[in-house]
């Protein structure tokens, strides 16, 4: 028993799994009734021996497994109130039943609790909360900036009325405080940070996993307040084709389309993910001269690949491209050249992103728990654009390696990783009159080691060392632990350092679209903080099936450095320092999810953040971020999922205005914004080969009146379109389909 | 007047062809997975109104409308799933495809430590 929980960690540790691109292993999990007969056992635990690769069965017994070893591994299937069952899964076998018998091993089997659309992982030390496949399609539009909209931790809001930029929060802090990652390679960084998360279409992911504080030391020293990981289709068990076409009344199209082939079964196998997307109306629902959504035009394309060889070594690679053309600012009735010939404000953006990326794992078949991982990727990002009067033209060239080495000492219940990193990048940027080139170099080393004596406990250890060219040498402790109090109570605790260095441009397209003026009072030093947390997990079961999951987590952000964007100081302004005095945030988050009958889910949340920063010489509420929020979701789905309604609502409490802008007390506003309401709700009906999804998104119709401050004035001081704290766009309906060929 | 009504109704239901018709299938089933299986594919399948598979007997008793499908394309979309439906014989592409505890007993592999077909 105590043998399979044990490298939990390793999937954590070496989170690229090592890359083994094997197909998945399907099965059914039953139990025997009294009368001898075979029945579907739901939700029971299945995961790899030794490792944390696990997943929950589905309310039909089945689940679908990612293969973690190339070579024969056991499996292990448990449920409260029946007598686990460990088999050895040769690795050509694909599909499988495992009938579970009823036994009385209650204090030894470990429960994860799920949802239809999201669960959270409760093998995993580090809180997990994962977005299912069904979970991303509640909501169907567009990419992965979209995908948080049903969930408490992550929140998303546009970063200024102009360029329709997306950016998320963690802890009450921006996004850039937590890692991005797609597949677990790191996804943006650098440049990158204010679209990335468009630059990952919905349907092309097939999960995403959230989790809250800081992550393993074998990332890297990023990832502070949290670490976002989208894992995408994979080309050895995806459709052969799929094809998905999404447009909506504010014009608005999409096409998404996927092919796969295997090359040679379970050897080589291959993919490619092509999205379109278009924004072709001039959509101006304020009245205030601005387009609300820039026009647009987005091609995204990726081919992945996916090569094994038996037992020995795996191997995932490939390559995207992507093109994004944004026109946007004072373009409501005229095409983009004859508003600049006008005198008009006139937003242009045109971003060139390629990257190539390879993960290779190697299995030593002679010893357990050992392998090694190799991941590395390139990147090219290329932006040029013109906001208003001022250029910004930005281009970074990045490379990224890591290493990681994994083996065991003695047993399963001690397990070890260690291995070199090297980031690299290579920036040249230029705003206005002023370029910031630079470049980073990061060679680093880390080693971390887990102890796993038991499913009840496992304990993580890490530390990495880095040496950054600019910043010096950069050391990263990190802890976490997570203990099963009683059978259904986890517990679980994370302490660690994060760094990142800022490119604060690229970050903040805010200050790019405003008449203020960018003050850089000294340079800056690598951004720097603590981060605390702790959090209880309680699963109470409603009946046979039904659980109720609540859970509870504070978090605590203490930053030793922050690059400070000081709005505070005044309205022609914005000042830009290293913290001079304290910054932190605390979030308290209770969350209570159950699934009440078959088919029908409820979760409901709330959020408290306390988040706080020195500006203007005093202590003050982090402007433009919320310290309530509440998520209520409802989701009811019929059998087969054949009809699909799901609604989700948020309250968005007041924000922090900045100080001294005349120009928002003009329009109304005191030193608060009001709070509001939004709510989504979505219809889909499946038939056999395609689904079918008509929604409405912020059916309250809630908007930020006033996004863009001064709009008559553009190029006068007070001219803002930085200050955003509501939703920028109206009630919006939508609708499309979905086609696959299994 | 509700005995009248009630009268009225049932032989005006009795005066038309019957619009729902139920049939009883026999097919290959061997488990629980099956039986989803099987009973997906109906949901899905045109004009079928509710189908249940009975993993004891083997028989499918399937609802449909006779107005949008037939006793033989049912059969067929059964065929279709990897499953014999009566005498029309599963597909066998399909049927390769099926994951081993569906596959007929002479097909399966009983040990746990499994072997590559």
């Amino acid at each position: 028993m105590k043998t399979f929980i044990s490298a939990v960690l390793v999937a954590l540790l070496i989170p690229v799994s090592l890359a083994f691109g094997q197909k998945p292993l399907n099965g059914k999990v039953t139990s025997t009734e009294p009368d001898g007969k075979s029945v579907p056992l739901p939700y029971a635990n299945v995961y790899w021996s030794g490792t944390q690769e696990g997943t929950v069965a589905d309310e039909n017994g089945r689940f679908s497994l990612e293969r973690k070893f190339a070579g024969p591994a056991k499996l292990v299937v448990s449920f409260v109130g029946y007598l686990n069952d460990t088999l050895l899964v040769e690795p050509g076998r694909h599909s499988l039943q495992i009938n579970l018998k009823k036994g009385a091993e209650l204090d030894e089997v470990e429960i994860r609790e799920r949802m239809a659309g999201s669960f959270i992982s409760s093998i995993k030390p580090i809180k997990t909360e994962v977005i299912t496949t069904a979970g991303l399609q509640k909501l169907a539009c567009c990419n992965l900036s979209e995908s948080f909209e049903n969930n408490a931790t992550v929140d998303v809001g546009f970063s200024d009325a102009v360029t329709g930029a997306r950016q998320i929060q963690m802890l009450g802090l921006a996004g850039i405080y937590s890692q991005l990652m797609v597949e677990n390679i790191p996804f943006t960084r650098g440049l990158g940070s204010a679209f990335g998360l468009t630059y990952i279409p919905g349907t092309w992911m097939e999960s995403i996993q959230i989790s809250k504080g800081t992550s393993s030391v074998v990332n890297g020293y990023e990832s502070t307040t949290g670490q976002i990981n989208a894992e995408l289709r994979k080309p050895w068990d995806s459709e052969k084709f799929f094809l998905n076409v999404y447009a909506n009344n504010e014009g608005r199209a999409e096409v998404n389309a996927h092919a796969t082939h295997v090359l040679k079964e379970d050897v080589l196998s291959t993919m490619v993910l092509a999205h379109a997307s278009t924004q072709m109306s001039r959509i101006d629902m304020n009245d205030d001269g601005f387009l609300d959504q820039p026009l647009s035009r987005h091609v995204n394309v990726s081919n992945r690949w996916s090569y094994e060889k038996h037992g020995v070594t795996e191997s995932k690679f490939g390559f995207n491209f992507l093109y994004d053309e944004r026109d946007g600012g004072q373009l409501t009735k005229l095409s983009s050249d004859d508003a600049v010939q006008n005198g008009n404000y006139v937003m242009k953006l045109v971003t060139r992103r390629a990257q190539l990326y390879d993960k290779t794992g190697f299995i030593f078949r002679n010893l357990p728990n050992t392998s090694l991982g190799l991941i590395f990727s390139g990147l090219y990002h290329e932006q040029e654009s013109v906001f208003g009067r001022n250029e910004y033209n930005a281009r970074q060239l990045g490379f990224y390696g890591n290493a990681i080495f994994q083996s065991q000492i003695g047993n399963e219940a001690h397990i070890y990783n260690a291995g070199v990193s090297l980031m690299y990048d290579d920036y040249d940027e230029a705003f206005a009159d002023s370029t910031f080139d630079r470049f980073e170099s990061v060679p680093g080393i880390f080693a971390q080691y887990t102890y796993n004596p038991d499913e009840k406990l496992s304990i993580i250890a890490g530390l990495r060392v880095d040496h950054h060219n600019r910043y010096g040498t950069l050391v990263t402790p990190r802890f976490h632990f997570k203990v099963n109090l009683f059978e259904k109570t986890v517990l679980r605790g994370s302490a660690g350092k994060g760094y990142r260095s800022a490119s604060v441009l690229a970050e903040n397209t805010g200050m790019l679209v405003s008449a203020r003026q960018l003050v850089f009072r000294e340079d800056f030093r690598m951004e720097e903080a603590w981060n605390y947390g702790l959090n209880l997990t309680q699963t109470i079961a409603l009946s046979e099936k039904r659980d109720l999951v609540l859970s509870a987590d504070f978090y605590r952000t203490d930053f030793i450095n922050q690059v400070i964007i000081d709005l505070d100081q005044s309205y022609d302004r914005i000042v830009l320092y290293n913290l001079d005095g304290t910054s932190y945030s605390n979030s308290f988050q209770v969350n209570a999810e159950a699934a009440l009958f078959e088919g029908f889910d409820v979760t409901a949340a709330y959020r408290l953040n306390d988040v706080r920063v020195t500006t203007a010489g005093e202590l003050r509420e982090r402007p433009l971020v919320s310290r309530h929020k509440g998520l209520f979701t409802m989701s009811y789905a019929t059998r087969f999922e054949k009809w699909k309604f799901d609604f989700t609502g948020q309250y968005h409490g007041r924000t922090r205005l900045p100080l001294d802008v005349p120009h928002l007390e003009h329009a109304g506003y005191g030193e608060y914004s009001p709070d509001y309401i939004t709510i989504h709700t979505q219809i889909t009906r499946k038939f056999k080969k395609w689904d079918a999804y008509l929604g409405v998104e912020n059916l309250t119709n809630f908007m930020q009146h006033h996004p863009v401050l001064q709009a008559d004035n553009p190029f006068e001081s007070g001219f803002d379109a930085g200050m955003i704290w509501g939703p920028i766009l109206g009630r919006m309906f939508y609708a499309g389909i979905r086609y696959s060929i299994q | 007047m509700l005995v009248l009504l009630a009268a009225l109704i049932s032989g005006y239901v009795a005066a038309q062809e019957p619009k729902n018709k139920q049939i009883e299938i026999r097919v290959s089933s061997q488990c629980s997975m099956c039986k989803e299986t099987i009973e997906r594919t109906l949901a899905f399948e045109k004009g079928v109104v509710k189908a249940n598979l009975d993993l004891e007997t083997d028989v499918v008793t399937v609802v449909y409308k006779t107005a949008r499908t037939t006793p033989e394309k049912i059969r067929e979309a059964i065929s279709k799933a990897g499953y014999d439906a009566d005498d029309v014989a599963a597909d066998p592409k399909a049927y390769n495809d099926l994951p081993d505890c569906c596959k007929k007993p002479e097909d399966q592999q009983h040990d746990h430590s499994g072997h590559k077909h």
